[in-house]
């Protein structure tokens, strides 16, 4: 641990060091996607993937996935550990490339609700990421749903979105860029208004046109979904990462 | 990524929905399954009031589980013991962010069907429940709503699994405070694992055979077991859980996240307790923030607990043989 984590050594290598961040939730699976990534079409062999929990790890690393989970036990557990400022100052501070799934999306944000208990203000978050999210969005896990998404910018196509209790981003800072969006009617309507209970149909912002329902965001290096790209057995989304976080090493 | 080892593709659980040019499905195993892997490294926690749920969803549960009563006091109580009330669990649905799980009697299609159909996110066929068929579980592929089973050995993992449960937790010996018993379960399933393993590399299948007949599934789900090393769907602790060290031992032991019974609300200071449980239960690996949750509890306020060898009542030997 101590041998390699001078500065000195980090301009000397080759790979990166990703981490993902372990305090709860579907790590191992984002451990298996980076490192199927890393690999693609062909890795460095001090590339590295690490399951990071403590404010140290994060200061090492080149790029961080936070994974799916309950984003409430990620961010209370992190917030104690001293861990959310960390991740905050990486990513404020050096431009660390970051990949938020689901609650890690969450985390990212601005700002979250929730689609039954409403406001939020307890909850600790990033803050990083110029966005509103809205949690639980297409109500509990009987309404969790996969279906295939285009994400245009990214040149992918036709992958497979798994959507479990997913949020959704409802409105966008000026800076964040929407990378994809729910057809109107696909995941029952959800990702409305906060407050009512699973009235799915009513998804008319005031002026009755449909309410956007962003499912990916991008702003420089930070990316943000609400589905499980792990999940899909499709690396596309994290090869996309991996290499902004090999493109953001070479840069500086 | 996930293991979809035994899914069914023509489960009727599975609903399609199409609205214009995009489909889009529900209830698949992939979506089932992925719903327990988000709860991974977490603490799910037995609640009978919002006040509970909210005591634990603060101190960083991962998912609530709602009982009319907790497992100590069904012991207690003696008599039936069935599903919630509807009305509570529909009252901590609408007061918590997390996940909401219920409980129904194993067996109990109609029960199940009630549960799921008020929207609970998990449903847990429970032995700490009165059983309503001895010789039968749910055919959880039927449903839309995932499904979580007790299991004290392989074979019955991978019985439970063959019915469609998406996720697994071993029995252990609910509301007695007392360890042991998920610890013997988790490590038979860990031996028995090791056995499948060896028996799938040495290439001999009709020993493969024996053990499938042996533990009454069928010959590819256990094959797939014994290919993936590891049981296809999340598999939690559970039953006997009361302290940050036992939530410890049992992540050392290879589980995937603790469920908490009678072990919080039963003592006298539930919420450092589940707030120590939740840090031992993400930093197991770190014997210096467990013995700091450790300090959190004080032991005089533990539940007093139940040696298991005196119990008149063996939950864990309810749906077993099925």
């Amino acid at each position: 641990m101590s041998s390699d984590g001078g500065s000195n050594s980090n301009s000397n290598r080759k790979g990166v060091r990703i981490g993902v961040l372990s305090i709860q939730g579907d790590v191992a699976e984002n451990v298996a996607a980076v490192s199927s990534a890393l690999k693609a079409p062909r890795g460095f062999e001090d590339d590295a993937v690490l399951q990071v929990k403590t404010a140290g790890e994060i200061a090492r690393l080149d790029g961080l996935v936070i994974p799916g989970g309950e984003s409430t036990t990620i961010g209370r557990l992190s917030a104690a550990g001293g861990v959310l400022d960390a991740i905050r100052e990486r990513i404020n501070g050096d431009g660390m490339p970051v990949l938020g799934i689901c609650a890690g999306l969450i985390m990212l944000a601005r700002s979250a609700d929730d689609r039954t208990v409403g406001r939020l203000d307890g909850q600790p978050l990033l803050g990083v990421l110029d966005v509103e999210v809205q949690r639980n969005a297409f109500g509990r896990q009987r309404q969790s749903f996969e279906t295939k998404l285009d994400i245009k910018s990214l040149a992918i196509s036709n992958f497979k979105g798994v959507f479990i209790r997913a949020p959704v981003v409802c409105g966008t800072g000026p800076d964040v860029e929407a990378l994809c969006e729910l057809p109107p009617g696909v995941g029952g309507g959800g990702g409305v208004g906060g407050g009512d209970n699973d009235n799915g149909d009513a998804a008319t912002d005031g002026g009755g046109n449909p309410r956007r329902r962003i499912v990916a965001v991008r702003k420089g290096d930070i990316i943000g979904t609400a589905f499980h790209p792990e999940l899909a057995g499709d690396l596309s989304i994290h090869q996309h990462f991996v290499d902004a976080v090999r493109r953001r090493k070479r840069r500086d | 990524m996930i293991s979809l080892s035994g899914q069914r593709g023509d489960a009727a659980g599975i609903v399609r929905d199409k609205s214009g040019s995009a489909d889009s499905m529900r209830g698949t195993a992939r979506l089932k399954r992925g719903f327990a892997h988000m709860l991974k490294n977490g603490v799910v926690m037995d609640v009978t009031n919002t006040e509970q749920a909210r005591i634990a969803e603060e101190a960083g549960a991962v998912s609530v589980m709602v009982l009319d009563k907790l497992p100590s006091d069904v012991r207690r109580a003696g008599g039936v013991a069935r599903t919630a009330s509807i009305k509570v669990i529909e009252e901590i649905m609408d007061s918590v962010t997390i996940p909401v799980m219920a409980k129904c009697r194993i067996g109990h299609v109609a029960e199940a069907r009630v549960l799921a159909s008020c929207n609970v996110d998990m449903v847990d066929e429970s032995e700490v429940l009165t059983p309503a068929d001895e010789s039968h579980h749910i055919w959880k592929w039927d449903f839309t709503t995932p499904f979580v089973n007790g299991a004290r050995s392989l074979a019955e993992a991978l019985r439970r699994i063959e019915e469609g449960a998406a996720m697994i937790r071993t029995k252990g010996e609910p509301g007695t405070g007392n360890v042991a018993e998920a610890v013997t379960h988790i490590k038979k399933l860990n031996d028995e694992m090791r056995v499948i393993r060896a028996v799938r590399e040495s290439g001999d299948r009709q020993d493969m055979i024996r053990l499938a007949r042996e533990f009454r599934v069928s010959y590819d789900m256990l094959d797939q077991a014994a290919k993936l090393g590891r049981l296809p769907v999340v598999n939690f602790a559970a039953g006997g859980i009361a302290t940050p060290a036992d939530a410890a031992y049992l992540m050392s032991l290879g589980c995937d996240g603790i469920f908490v019974g009678s072990g919080i609300f039963s003592s006298d200071d539930a919420a450092e307790r589940a707030r120590s449980i939740v840090m031992a239960t993400t930093y197991w690996d770190d014997p210096d923030v467990v013995c700091e949750a450790q300090k959190m509890i004080d032991e005089r306020q533990s539940m007093l607990g139940l040696d298991v060898k005196t119990l008149d009542l063996r939950m864990q030997e309810r749906g077993a043989s099925a």
